[in-house]
């Protein structure tokens, strides 16, 4: 939608420009529409830019956003799930890479990134304070439930590594 | 290629070095053989095959037509057609020491498409044939037809479509008749194609006596008895209480206690039809 | 009542009822112990109770590495790869912890009483998922119902150590705590149904169904518009530590990451990452652009995930659906191209009596529950359905899925059942519909209130005394009938162990036909240990298990061309089936012949079969046609083709058998015809013993001949030959000619 609204605009300026360019004439009507016009012009104007840079100004608002809103607690598991997902990354490259002998150790491995991921999210869920649906779960208890998991598939995950 | 008796006798004969199949069939009309119409189809496709043998050719394909070889089939005592013969090389290396002279193969007993002619050939000589089909351009034409027909469709009335698809009722009706549907015995029906009724001596028999089968109308009947009762429930649960006249409501009861205690009761005589040592009924 | 409150005097009642439908249904699978004695039935339990002894026996070591040399001579078996051990292992689990506890019981005792306690541990997961989905008393019915159900019953009795015995508690309480961790939005039972999905998954093939459903329900809840974290992390948990924990089965391996059967689940996982991605960018910008975007983003997703997993299929890597599970799709295919699927019975389509004989009154209550869930369609409700329209499909399909359906018929009649009984049993007269909240009222114009003024007040509920009781009393009448009619049928159809079976005798009393055991005791006591025994696959684990000994092909047919060389030995004649059991260095050959005494499960009823199969893979030595005869029909007396007279099986299943009738010629009691009248000679193997009632023969193979005569010259030795029709005969046979 960006894309389309970058390609229509070019026409405009080039049209309102020129009326710009002929006389003016002192008539007020005509300064009045020479002036909307000029003030249209130059908001299409200020909408191209937008829109060209309105996918850098939506990840920057997000970016404000988060960095607002979130508490500390959930930035720590964040960063954790950052990390996690590049060990993921990392493990796939390199199988590509490197082949997949021996088959077990690397779903092992590389299952244990996901799993770890999708564990962390979890607790991340049931600790946020802005979701409603967990008011029953104390954040003790989510955590309890993590560790819980956690031992059940990591145990899973140091049998299947062969 | 087409042999006539004598060819046949020639091609035959020892010693070969190759691997001969025969088709025998019949294009008479007084015959009035539909398989063998049915077979030619594919022995086309397969002789396309044969034709496209790339080096030397090690098999050969032909085919015997009853009206020109008479003799042949009243000599190898072939009384049904189609028949598939084979001979086997009497030297070289694909030699067959010993045993028959011939293997034969009754399209009678045993099917035989293209796919599987090829897979026998390959089997029996070691040569590999490939089938190529012809594009059915009608049929592709067809299916691109209606394929950007559906799309234009789709988006011409995409949001009336999506209040149906959301549509609780549909969903409803949709889910339990299917599966009333598979269990009143569908899937049955469809693998094993029955009767739609039996008859005897001009009276119609609905209910195939017998605990492991089953009529088309029989698994109907049987299905409709299954829904009118679960109807009859959920009517006592979610209409009937909701009728505000009390008179009303008790002959509403009286009614919808009959009429299950009826059906669930045909139900129990129906299934005793079927099971001859069932000790059980109802009413009657 | 007892001076409790009313709580707790519930909850005792409930405890109380939920065991007491638990001991019921213990009791009701004991039909064929108080009838015969304790014994392990039918077929395949007993190559489970064979294994089950080595792991008791050798330790569970010993036990993953077994690599069975009785089985499929010469080829062997690797047990330890082939085989789910979740049933062995929960058995050598009990067994242990009983003789921990100083209770010396037999290995045998545990594996024939396993299923009916687990079917006990069923009824108490049909009421926990039953509770889950509307309250504990519809729970109560459905554990009643799930005890006393036959469809469940059929594959549970006592003696019937299979893997279905546990597979179908584990199903339930799988189902029953993916649904709980649902609700609660928990990892905690997510990782509590992944474990319990991790022992299913040890103990039956069918856990594939778990696995597709439990997608599929969470993609009809996204497509419904209902996706929430609690789904998320409920199904995160689960699949990431099902899957993990699914690929430690030796005999699953890495099927999760390479067939297409798990690819749904795989699938769904990935398509819920997005999604909660998306929902949680969203909840940080707000604005119907970037939204419409993304929506974009998760459709293009899921085109590529698809587009990318058919491709994958097509080049080789992922395995499309295999064989066993594509027939339940397409229902022709295992006729045409794996004749041994399609030649077991319990592989054949449902007709409509075998799902009114297996689930009677539950059968139309089950529409009305289904319809029940669908006025509240709550997300647990969305499950019911979907597992309610899959499991009648797949039980149409093939007989033995009924078991799968039975839980589901269960609870889903015991919602209904229980719906009609909430509004017919209450004391109370008809309450009144809540009204629609005041403000929204208010906001209403004053033309809606008049015509709700006008109407009366809407009430729900039953009036008069003479209703309610005409509808309770018939449902108790239908629901005991439903009892007797389930006791009926566990106690005729499915408790036979069909290793022993009970007929009448002529003045009525009971006459126990103990055959099997006694040919399988002789072959134990009276043959050199390393003997092996040639018989069709039916008896391969029944012969192995019983008598100790080896056999060339058993009830696991993974070999096709071994199972129709043993065809090709039975179909051909002497000298033919000679050289095959040479070959296989078989000792004694075992037959099942039923016309004695009208046993029609006997080998000559399966020839056709056998028949079929060695034709399949030896079309030169066997041919159909040649059993029929010309009119195509299949006999066995004086008008049976030569092939058939010749035939070892014929010969074998007839040989004497006119000198059971004192000279007269035998009549074949299951065929329904007499037999030949010439006697039947045999010279490659020599009759060993036939049981008591002629049910089943054993045959030696006779060694090849000292002097190299061939056998049949052999046998010919010294016997006066009619004067027939001079043929070049061959030629050291003459000397003896007397």
């Amino acid at each position: 939608m960006a894309k389309k609204n970058a390609a229509q605009t070019p026409s405009t300026p080039a049209s309102s420009s020129k009326k710009h360019v002929t006389p003016a004439t002192p008539a007020t009507p005509a300064a009045a529409t020479a002036a909307a016009l000029s003030s249209a012009a130059s908001t299409v104007a200020a909408s191209t830019s937008n829109a060209a840079s309105s996918q850098v100004d939506l990840i920057s608002r997000l970016l404000s956003s988060y960095n607002k809103e979130t508490p500390q607690s959930l930035k720590i598991i964040d960063a954790y799930l950052v990390f996690v997902m590049l060990t993921g990354i990392i493990q796939f490259v390199y199988v590509i890479l490197a082949g997949t002998f021996p088959y077990n150790s690397f779903l092992a491995g590389f299952i244990a990134s996901v799993g770890t991921f999708v564990l962390a999210a979890n607790l991340r869920i049931q600790v946020n304070p802005k979701n409603t649906e967990f008011k029953h779960l104390s954040p003790e208890r989510a955590f309890a439930d993590y560790l819980f998991s956690s031992i059940i598939f990591y145990a899973f995950v140091v049998n299947f590594l062969g | 290629m087409k042999l006539t008796g004598a060819t046949f006798d020639q091609l035959t004969s020892q010693p070969r070095n190759y691997s001969l199949f025969v088709i025998m069939t019949t294009f008479d009309p007084n015959h009035r053989c539909v398989m063998c119409k049915e077979f030619d189809k594919d022995v086309k496709l397969v002789a396309q095959a044969f034709g496209r043998q790339k080096d030397e050719p090690r098999v050969f394909l032909g085919q015997l037509d009853f009206a020109d070889g008479r003799q042949v089939f009243s000599k190898l005592n072939i009384l049904t057609v189609p028949y598939v013969l084979h001979y086997p090389p009497t030297e070289g290396p694909r030699a067959r020491v010993g045993g028959a002279d011939f293997d034969k193969i009754d399209l009678n007993r045993k099917e035989l498409d293209a796919d599987a002619f090829v897979h026998y050939i390959d089997s029996v000589s070691g040569v590999k044939l490939t089938i190529r089909r012809p594009i059915n351009w009608t049929a592709v034409g067809i299916y691109v037809a209606l394929l950007l027909s559906a799309i234009v469709f789709v988006r011409l009335v995409a949001s009336s479509l999506l209040v149906v698809i959301q549509n609780r009722k549909l969903w409803t009706v949709l889910t339990l008749g299917l599966s009333i549907l598979f269990c009143s015995g569908h899937m049955w029906n469809n693998i094993r194609s029955p009767a739609y009724n039996g008859g005897r001596n001009g009276q119609i028999e609905i209910f195939q006596p017998g605990f492991q089968s089953q009529y088309v109308i029989e698994s109907q009947i049987v299905g409709l008895l299954y829904a009118a009762t679960a109807v009859v429930v959920v009517g006592l649960i979610t209409k009937v209480p909701t009728i505000q006249d009390p008179l009303k409501q008790r002959t509403a009861v009286y009614i919808g206690v009959a009429l299950f205690l009826t059906l669930w009761s045909y139900t129990m005589r129906v299934f005793r039809y079927k099971n001859g040592g069932y000790p059980y009924k109802l009413f009657f | 009542m007892l001076g409790l409150n009313s709580s707790s005097e519930t909850v005792w009642l409930r405890v109380t009822i939920l065991s007491l439908v638990a001991i019921l249904a213990f009791a009701s699978r004991l039909f064929s112990v108080l009838r015969f004695e304790s014994v392990i039935h039918e077929f395949d339990p007993w190559f489970n109770y064979r294994t089950t002894v080595e792991l008791v026996e050798n330790g569970f070591y010993d036990f993953v590495n077994w690599f069975d040399e009785l089985s499929w001579y010469p080829l062997g078996r690797v047990v330890g790869g082939t085989v789910y051990p979740g049933i062995m292992v929960t058995a050598g689990l009990i067994h242990k912890f009983l003789t921990t506890l100083n209770f010396p019981i037999h290995i045998r005792e545990v594996c024939v009483f396993l299923a009916p306690l687990f079917s006990g541990f069923t009824a108490i997961a049909a009421y926990l998922l039953t509770a889950e989905m509307k309250d504990p008393a519809a729970g109560l019915l459905a554990a009643a119902f799930i005890g006393i159900a036959p469809g469940y019953i059929s594959r549970s009795v006592a003696g019937s150590y299979d893997n279905e015995g546990i597979a179908i508690f584990l199903l339930v309480f799988t189902f029953y705590l993916w649904i709980k961790a649902l609700k609660l939005g928990s990892a905690f039972y997510g990782a509590l149904t992944a474990l319990f999905y991790f022992w299913m998954v040890s103990a039956w093939g069918g856990y594939v169904f778990i696995i597709n459903l439990i997608p599929l329900h969470a993609f009809a809840l996204i497509l419904m518009g209902r996706f929430s974290t609690r789904l998320y992390v409920a199904y995160s948990t689960f699949y990431v530590i099902g899957t993990l924990s699914s690929m430690q089965i030796p005999f699953v391996g890495f099927q999760p990451t390479k067939t297409n059967d798990h690819m749904a689940a795989l699938g769904i996982f990935g398509l819920l990452q997005i999604i909660a991605f998306v929902e949680m960018i969203r909840t940080h910008l707000s604005s119907n652009q970037f939204r419409s975007l993304l929506t974009g983003l998760v459709i293009g997703f899921f085109i590529i995930g698809f587009g990318g997993l058919v491709g994958l299929t097509y080049g080789g890597y992922i395995a499309p659906w295999t064989g066993r599970f594509y027939s339940l799709w397409d229902t022709g295919y295992a006729k045409k191209y794996i004749p041994i699927i399609a030649s077991v019975s319990e592989h054949q389509p449902t007709a409509w009596p075998s799902f009114f004989f297996d689930l009677q009154l539950l059968m139309p209550l089950f529409p009305a529950g289904v319809y029940l869930c669908f006025k509240e369609l709550r997300d647990e409700h969305v499950f019911v359905i979907l597992y309610a329209i899959t499991a009648s499909y797949f039980a149409g399909v093939m007989v033995r899925l009924m078991l799968t359906l039975t839980p589901i018929v269960c609870v889903a009649a015991a919602l209904a059942v229980s719906r009609l009984l909430d509004i017919y049993l209450a004391n109370a007269g008809p309450a009144p519909v809540t009204a629609a909240p005041a403000t929204e009222k208010d906001v209403k114009s004053i033309k809606e209130d008049k015509k709700k003024e006008k109407k009366k007040e809407g009430r729900f509920g039953i009036w008069s005394f003479d209703s309610k009781l005409s509808v309770v009393l018939p449902i108790g009448l239908v629901l005991t009938v439903f009892a007797w009619h389930c006791t009926w049928v566990t106690s005729n159809a499915y408790s036979s162990p069909s290793i022993v079976l009970a007929s009448r005798g002529r003045d009525g009393s009971q006459v126990i036909i103990d055959d099997f055991r006694e040919a399988y005791y002789w072959l134990r006591q009276n043959t050199p240990e390393k003997a092996k025994i040639m018989a069709w696959w039916d008896y391969g684990y029944q012969i192995t298990g019983m008598s100790n000994r080896t056999v060339l092909v058993d009830n696991n047919t993974w070999n096709n061309t071994h199972i129709a060389t043993v065809g090709k030995a039975m179909a051909c004649s002497e000298d033919v089936a000679y050289e095959v059991m040479r070959k296989l260095d078989v000792d004694y050959v075992l037959v099942i012949f039923g016309g004695a005494i009208g046993y029609s499960g006997d080998d000559i009823n399966k020839f056709l079969w056998m028949i079929r199969i060695g034709e399949g893979v030896y079309p030169n030595d066997i041919s159909e046609r040649n059993f029929f005869t010309d009119r195509g029909e299949y006999r066995i007396d004086d008008q049976a083709t030569k092939t058939m007279r010749d035939s070892l099986l014929y010969k074998m299943s007839y040989y004497r058998f006119n000198d059971l009738f004192g000279g007269k010629t035998g009549y074949d009691s299951v065929r329904g015809s007499h037999v030949s009248t010439k006697p039947i000679k045999l010279h490659t193997i020599e009759e060993a013993y036939s049981t008591e009632n002629y049910i089943v023969r054993l045959y030696q193979v006779k060694k090849p001949d000292n002097i190299g005569r061939s056998l049949s010259a052999a046998s010919t030795f010294g016997k006066k030959r009619k004067r027939r029709s001079r043929k070049p005969a061959s030629g050291k046979a003459k000397k003896g000619r007397g």
